[in-house]
């Protein structure tokens, strides 16, 4: 039987420790209620997009839809967007303020209208997940409202004075 | 003797009328096709309205329960989110839009609006009916690029400009009008 140090037994503990927090992947929807419905996500199983509108035949020059994309516990992806064009400008101002939410985190909130649980319809389009890998749309999709994490730093594009933001009321 | 009823509205016959002079019209006259006049002093009663509403040819009518999920899923109702720098109001009105919907001889120039700036558009009574004028247009553009009728979706996807796009987008955008729509229809 091999015996270990006391140092060595705290600093294999502490590794494990390390690796299990590293490891730690969470996803819960919550059910739809008035203000909205909350996804909490660890920050690996998010990610933003600002996707070139091809084909585009409208009023912005440069036409860009902003999204975010949450991958679930059963390997499918969901989407939040607010549905409207966006100027590529504007919609990288969103993607950035919104990554950095994402990047400071180790828990994440999206809250968004719709339905987290509809009925899967999986779709074509495929997402990368750098920690998971590479899967599918549900064709579940919910109305952007806010995004926040556990430092209180939120993000909402749509609603002006009205804050969805539960730490700026 | 029962006495006669006042006439309320004449038919006026298809007559020369004159028009600022223009290049496409230098004479500064255009015919004006036959149409229906109210008489000064008569108005419309409510049973009158919906007959008129009864005999209307509905083809290219917008559906209200269009105009409002419209409106949700551009907006939510807000009189002027802010979320989009370059839209403003209820409908989300672009200033391309707004120029289009008042050139007298732009696309929609056989029904203008007159003297609206971007500022007005906060105002739901402007933005709307100059929604429902932009709706009616994108419907005949969509029509024409689908060569069939266009439904409810279809026009707010070429309302939204996406109508021929392919990207993951399209269907995210057309998801919340989806939604609106069919609670107000039940479908």
């Amino acid at each position: 039987m091999v015996s270990l140090p006391g140092n060595n037994y705290i600093i294999l503990f502490l590794g494990a420790l390390l690796l299990q927090s590293c490891a730690t992947s969470y996803y819960h929807a919550g059910k739809p209620n008035a203000l909205g419905t909350d996804i909490k996500i660890s920050p690996d199983r998010v990610i933003t997009e600002c996707e070139f509108i091809d084909h585009y035949d409208g009023d912005y020059s440069d036409p860009y839809g902003f999204m975010i994309h949450i991958l679930d516990s059963e390997k499918s992806v969901l989407t939040v967007s607010n549905g409207t064009v966006l100027e590529k400008k504007d919609c990288l101002e969103r993607q950035t303020a919104a990554d950095k939410i994402i990047r400071n985190a180790q828990l994440v909130v999206v809250r968004g209208r719709g339905d987290a649980e509809a009925a899967i319809v999986i779709e074509l389009f495929k997402y990368t997940f750098r920690r998971h890998g590479i899967y599918p749309g549900n064709g579940r999709s919910l109305n952007f409202l806010a995004i926040w994490n556990d430092k209180k730093q939120c993000y909402d594009a749509f609603y002006g004075k009205a804050k969805p933001c539960p730490h700026e009321k | 003797m029962a006495k006669k009823a006042k006439k309320k509205v004449t038919t006026v016959r298809e007559h020369p009328m004159h028009v600022p002079v223009s290049e496409k019209n230098p004479s500064g006259t255009t015919i004006r096709d036959h149409h229906i006049r109210r008489l000064k002093g008569t108005y419309l009663e409510f049973s009158e309205m919906e007959d008129i509403f009864n005999a209307y040819d509905k083809k290219n009518i917008i559906y209200p329960n269009v105009v409002k999920a419209m409106i949700s899923s551009e907006s939510d109702f807000k009189l002027d989110p802010p979320g989009n720098p370059k839209a403003t109001g209820i409908a989300q009105i672009t200033p391309e839009t707004l120029k289009a919907l008042q050139d007298p001889a732009g696309e929609v120039k056989d029904f203008i609006f007159k003297n609206i700036r971007k500022n007005d558009l906060k105002n739901p009574d402007i933005a709307i009916p100059m929604a429902i004028r932009w709706l009616s247009r994108k419907k005949r553009l969509a029509e024409g690029k689908l060569g069939r009728a266009a439904n409810a979706e279809e026009i707010i996807l070429e309302y939204k400009g996406l109508l021929k796009s392919n990207s993951k987008f399209k269907g995210k955008a057309i998801e919340k009008f989806r939604k609106e729509y069919g609670q107000l229809t039940g479908k």
